[in-house]
């Protein structure tokens, strides 16, 4: 890629309040144009990220750069990001149009063109006729395009997005995620997107950081992250995931030799995911997803485990079976229907040595 | 059993209830067209003379002029003491914002003779004359209260996220509070505005404390009450009666419209107070 500024930058930033750590040393470079996102359950510090990048919660160390600016020690109103709130935050008492054009009359932009700036957004928000509506005349899908437009309409470096699809029901949420996702597309805008959301963010996202505890645990593309997960804790917030206590025989450049309940088998060496290296002996973790496991003949080379069926539900389509292996390993398995176990329930099932992630054993979910 | 009830006996208990309200006001309003100098039932020729004679009463339109003018400077006082508290309040949550909440209404609880007493003291003792602004200071006493717990109350239904969005599009503080913040406040500010005008008018007990010899309306009716009913007072009562009552259902009607504006705002954010 050509040598280009990145929008946003953050170099070991951390935000105390009193003894806790809300973002703990995150460094996270957005390039130009992608749509990021942050991923992570409530208090993982993703929310106060956002805000400290848009200014609202000054940082405790650390330096936040915009557009290739040091903004660490500037105001909200001075940063070229512009944000969408989940309750939409639109102004009451403003029409839609003086509520696109606000960000534009801020920058003292001339009025002609700002009439015409709030038209093209009115457009690609596709609500060309709702411009003299108060927000409070309009749909909740309607008042979170609005306030997407005016988030757009003073051109920003980047958009932060809080959650916004969050206060939506679900039809409307997914229409919401194809929409905009088109709209970044289209306008080659950087957005940074907030959610705690695994679908959604799969789903729109280039990249997905995924936080835990104000840290970072996996910054990587989505299908990168639900394949290769660096930790236990990310191969369980994104998809379901079987973790398999194992350890590890031997290590060689192309495989690595793990023992599962009490056969050894080969793995390549590139299914270790986790950053942390382990070494031959160390007890390791074996995450495989429900999808990925199979019944009946194994074929050569695969992963074969025993164990007992204690529950089924049939989904129609597929079935999900709770399994628990001979060592005590509770195994989720999701497969078609047919191929049903035997009467007392023990079965035998596998799975491909590529499919598996070797994660290391001391990270917990 | 029950339904025969709900049909029948609850409208008529409202009804009824309705008539013991107005009844009164109504005799008021019909005395005024009773052609002579007193008033007794039954009205046997009827006049607009008296409706005729007060409007051009000098006396009258004095003390309604004064009244006015007290009315205005008293609400203006009550605004600009009461909105910065509101705000400084709005900063505090749990207790300390209970016990400001406490002391800033308290003045509401204080029975008005004792108020207009101590305040009377005060006003003698400090070397001000009574008269129109000693009268305005005593309302904006009283006023204060409503205007603080009014806007707090608005203040409280404003979402955090409404500023922080202004000041994320280019907003300094000062068009924050001038273009966000008070256009918001705008519905509390005009019926906090309109409460205390009618606040002020309506008192008698602290205008007769703190008055001089220009009387306000109320201190002159009572004056001319001394010297008996005549159907005149019950033509300038009626017209002041139809007057704020006007004014109070217009009001009512401009909050209630810009709160119905708001509402799918308000509750878009899971905010169910508003003011």
């Amino acid at each position: 890629m050509a040598e280009t500024t990145p929008a946003i930058e953050t170099r070991n930033v951390i935000k105390s309040f009193g003894s806790v750590r809300a973002i703990d040393d995150v460094s996270l470079t957005v390039e130009s144009g992608i749509f990021l996102t942050l991923l992570g359950p409530s208090g993982c510090g993703k929310s106060t990220l956002l805000r400290s990048i848009a200014g609202f919660s000054p940082v405790t160390s650390g330096t936040i750069m915009v557009g290739g600016r040091d903004v660490t020690h500037q105001p909200p109103h001075l940063r070229p990001v512009n944000m969408v709130f989940q309750d939409y935050a639109l102004f009451p008492h403003m029409s839609v149009r003086r509520n696109i054009g606000f960000g534009c009359e801020m920058k003292a932009m001339p009025k002609p063109e700002i009439e015409k700036r709030v038209d093209a957004m009115l457009d690609l928000i596709r609500l060309p006729a709702v411009g003299h509506r108060e927000p409070g005349e309009l749909s909740g899908g309607q008042r979170q395009r609005v306030a997407l437009a005016r988030a757009l309409a003073p051109d920003p470096v980047s958009l932060l997005l809080d959650e916004p699809l969050g206060a939506l029901d679900l039809k409307l949420r997914i229409e919401l995620q194809h929409e905009l996702k088109s709209i970044q597309r289209s306008t080659g805008k950087t957005f940074v997107f907030v959610t705690h959301d695994q679908d959604e963010a799969m789903s729109m996202s280039d990249l997905v950081a995924v936080m835990k505890d104000g840290r970072i645990e996996q910054l990587d593309t989505p299908q990168a992250i639900y394949a290769r997960p660096a930790t236990a804790f990310v191969a369980g917030f994104v998809g379901a995931a079987n973790l398999i206590p194992a350890r590890l025989a031997q290590l060689d450049a192309d495989n690595a030799l793990i023992t599962v309940e009490g056969r050894d088998w080969q793995v390549p060496a590139s299914r270790i995911t986790t950053s942390h290296m382990p070494s031959a002996g160390d007890a390791i973790t074996l995450m495989i997803r429900p999808e990925d496991v199979a019944l009946g003949q194994a074929p050569e080379g695969a992963l074969t485990l025993t164990g007992k069926v204690a529950d089924q539900t049939f989904l129609g389509g597929r079935i999900h079976m709770g399994c628990e292996t001979a060592g005590g390993t509770k195994i989720m398995i999701e497969t078609r229907p047919g191929g049903m176990p035997d009467a007392d329930g023990a079965i035998d099932f596998h799975f491909r040595p590529d499919a598996v992630a070797i994660l290391s054993h001391s990270e917990k979910a | 059993m029950i339904k025969l009830i709900g049909r029948i006996a609850l409208p008529t208990y409202f009804w009824i209830f309705v008539a013991w309200l107005f009844l009164p006001l109504a005799v008021m309003a019909a005395m005024g067209f009773r052609d002579s100098n007193f008033v007794a039932f039954p009205i046997q020729s009827w006049t607009t003379d008296w409706y005729r004679s007060v409007l051009t009463d000098r006396e009258m339109s004095a003390s309604l002029w004064v009244s006015l003018q007290v009315a205005l400077i008293s609400t203006a006082m009550g605004l600009v003491i009461g909105t910065p508290m509101a705000f400084m309040v709005a900063r505090f949550t749990g207790a300390i914002r209970a016990l400001l909440i406490a002391v800033i209404v308290l003045p509401a609880f204080i029975p008005i003779v004792v108020a207009s007493i101590s305040l009377r003291m005060f006003i003698g003792n400090f070397g001000f004359s009574t008269g129109i602004m000693a009268v305005a200071f005593g309302h904006a006493v009283s006023s204060v209260p409503f205007v603080v717990v009014m806007l707090l109350t608005r203040l409280n239904s404003m979402s955090t996220n409404l500023t922080d969005a202004a000041r994320d599009l280019g907003a300094d503080d000062f068009i924050v509070f001038f273009r966000i913040v008070l256009p918001y406040l705008a519905p509390a500010l005009f019926g906090a505005f309109m409460f205390c005008m009618l606040l002020s008018f309506e008192d008698f007990t602290r205008s007769f404390f703190l008055g001089s010899f220009d009387p306000t309306f109320p201190v002159l009716l009572f004056a001319k009450l001394r010297f008996g009913f005549d159907p005149g007072l019950a033509a300038i009562s009626t017209l002041v009666l139809i007057v704020t009552i006007a004014l109070g259902l217009y009001a009512e009607r401009f909050s209630r419209r810009r709160k119905l504006g708001n509402q799918g705002q308000v509750t878009a954010i899971g905010d169910n107070g508003n003011g």
